[in-house]
């Protein structure tokens, strides 16, 4: 009985196989977690409000400096300034909505959407 | 010798008609060197060839080749320069030796080899331009067991016929018949078949062509000639020296269970006649029946003291079965033959749970078989090198997965290339280390396996001889009541 366990212990450990390896860069286009920007405000009525930016993801991210590219879709009224921090330029007289970027890379782009405007 | 012709031989002719009849025992064989084909022949080849259809057949193969017209084709059947001497031979077991030129330029008539044999027994050389050499030219011949001159009962010279295109002609070549006593084929008394040369000699030069007859050439005529040897075992109604029959199992073989059953009624010499007859034609029997029948012949051999041919029958049976013991029941001249032949074998099994144990270490059940440590080592290194590549790229994957982590949009790679890497190094690690517990499982279980086949071997051939004990159960009425009664026997 004794033998059959110390077969059966040295097979499974002979047969220990690698398990496909967690793909969690968040680079990698093809990586399954979600990205969120958040720390941003929804919207913004003063001019010259900063605030800066985050991604946040589910295992977290990676610790240390990334390379990510910030940016606005309206520069004129929202500017990205260095790593995830913006400031509201000016504030139009009609609401406006800006989309917020995070550009990884070509594939992965994280974005937000927040309005610019009186209240 | 054996074999003095006259009373003895008396019924040979008999014998050899009803095997011809059969058809069953006709074997040729067929010794080649650079300049000469020699074919040899037992009686019963010497019957089969015979037949005219086999070279008319052979000679319409080449028909085309060679331009011939039908009435050409026909006429060989009537080239036959040896029925005199095979009729005047006729009436005692010989061996003919045919030593034909080889072909200068060999023409495949393509219709087998018993038609090619025929054109060979009666001296015919089919050729598209043959011309004479003396190298080829076949004089004077003469056969040597060990280095001694056999003498010949009869011997002859005949031109060889040539079938070159569109025509038959004889260019001065010649072949040379020998008939010799088949006791030429006789064992040593070891059992190991005699070393026989053919010496021939062609008409220019003093030194001969020596042909050695291969040891499975020399085993077979042997052979081919027990059957006939054993119907005259004990047929002047002399009793065997020893007491036989032993204790073998009855074979389902219908021919085999015959000779069984005439072993055991006392008809010794025709039970081991027919056994061995059994053996000449298939479809092959059992091979445990094999050997039986010719333990049984073999037994009949010892008996009446033809120790030569029962030592010869057991060094076949003991090749594949080195471990054949007799009971003591058996005849004491079994016993002693089989160990005077027995071949160097391992004998004894390992206990399976030992293999098993040792097959914990890849190969090691294996290398527990003395004979099998090549294998076992093949095993041993297939593991470990499967286990070392799955290794290697292991590590591998596991440091381009590190890259992978540490992407941090700083270098070119994109990460998804980097993540193939590691995937297809770590499908790679996974099949090879699938490979060597395969190999590693596959050893054991194959260890095992054949030590397991081994020990029923064993069994098989373990006090061959023994009488089976059977067990009968009968109900018996006893003043107390009712009871069962085991009767052994």
């Amino acid at each position: 009985m004794r033998f059959r366990y110390v077969a059966l212990l040295l097979l499974a450990g002979a047969c220990q196989l690698d398990p496909a390896p967690d793909r969690s860069n968040p680079f990698d286009p093809r990586s399954p977690y979600q990205m969120t920007m958040v720390d941003v405000p929804n919207s913004v009525s003063v001019a010259g409000t900063r605030f800066t930016a985050r991604i946040e993801r589910d295992p977290p991210m990676p610790s240390g400096p990334l390379l990510i590219a910030w940016s606005s879709s309206n520069s004129a009224l929202v500017t990205a300034l260095f790593g995830g921090e913006y400031v509201v330029s000016s504030v139009p007289p009609v609401p406006v909505q800006v989309t917020l970027l995070a550009r990884f890379n070509e594939d992965v782009i994280v974005t937000r959407v927040m309005t610019v405007g009186p209240p | 010798m054996w074999w003095l012709g006259g009373a003895r031989d008396a019924d040979f002719d008999a014998w050899r008609r009803a095997a011809a009849e059969h058809g069953r025992m006709g074997a040729s064989f067929l010794v080649h060197s650079a300049r000469y084909n020699v074919l040899v022949l037992t009686p019963m080849a010497v019957d089969l060839l015979a037949h005219d259809s086999l070279i008319v057949k052979l000679t319409r193969g080449c028909q085309l080749a060679l331009q011939l017209v039908d009435a050409d084709v026909e006429r060989t059947s009537e080239i036959g320069p040896w029925a005199a001497f095979d009729d005047a031979t006729r009436a005692r077991p010989t061996i003919a030796f045919a030593i034909m030129p080889a072909d200068p330029i060999p023409v495949d008539c393509r219709q087998g080899q018993i038609p090619r044999f025929s054109a060979i027994s009666r001296g015919v050389l089919y050729g598209v331009n043959p011309a004479y050499s003396p190298r080829y030219d076949a004089r004077r011949a003469e056969l040597r067991r060990e280095g001694v001159l056999e003498p010949a009962i009869l011997s002859g010279r005949a031109p060889v016929v040539k079938i070159g295109r569109g025509q038959y002609f004889k260019d001065g070549t010649e072949q040379l018949r020998l008939y010799l006593e088949p006791d030429v084929f006789a064992p040593d008394p070891d059992g190991r078949p005699a070393r026989l040369e053919l010496h021939v000699w062609d008409p220019v030069s003093d030194v001969p062509e020596i042909l050695p007859i291969p040891e499975e050439v020399i085993r077979a005529v042997w052979q081919q000639l027990l059957p006939w040897r054993a119907t005259l075992l004990g047929a002047g109604g002399e009793r065997p020296r020893e007491p036989i029959p032993m204790h073998l199992p009855v074979p389902r073989d219908s021919v085999f269970r015959e000779a069984h059953a005439r072993y055991q009624a006392g008809e010794f010499g025709r039970s081991a006649a027919d056994a061995l007859g059994r053996l000449t034609y298939r479809p092959m029997p059992q091979r445990s029946e094999v050997r039986d029948a010719m333990i049984q012949a073999a037994s009949v051999f010892a008996a009446y003291g033809e120790d030569q041919a029962a030592i010869a029958l057991l060094t076949d049976v003991m090749e594949v079965f080195p471990c054949l013991t007799f009971a003591p029941e058996a005849p004491a001249s079994m016993r002693s033959i089989a160990e005077s032949v027995r071949p160097m074998a391992r004998c004894t099994a390992v206990p399976l749970p030992l293999i098993a144990l040792r097959s914990l270490v890849p190969g090691g059940g294996t290398w527990t078989s003395p004979g099998r440590r090549n294998f076992a080592l093949t095993m041993l290194a297939s593991t470990a090198g499967s286990y070392l590549v799955a290794a290697g790229l292991r590590a591998y994957s596991r440091s381009e997965y590190e890259k992978y982590l540490a992407y941090d949009g700083s270098t070119n790679t994109p990460p998804e290339a980097i993540y193939d890497r590691v995937e297809l190094a770590r499908t790679l690690s996974n099949a090879a280390t699938i490979g060597a517990v395969s190999v590693w499982v596959f050893s054991a279980l194959e260890a095992l396996y054949t030590e397991h086949r081994h020990a029923r071997a064993l069994d098989e051939v373990r006090d061959v001889g023994r009488p089976r004990r059977s067990a009968r159960l009968a109900p018996v009425v006893l003043p107390r009541g009712l009871a069962l009664a085991v009767q052994l026997r």
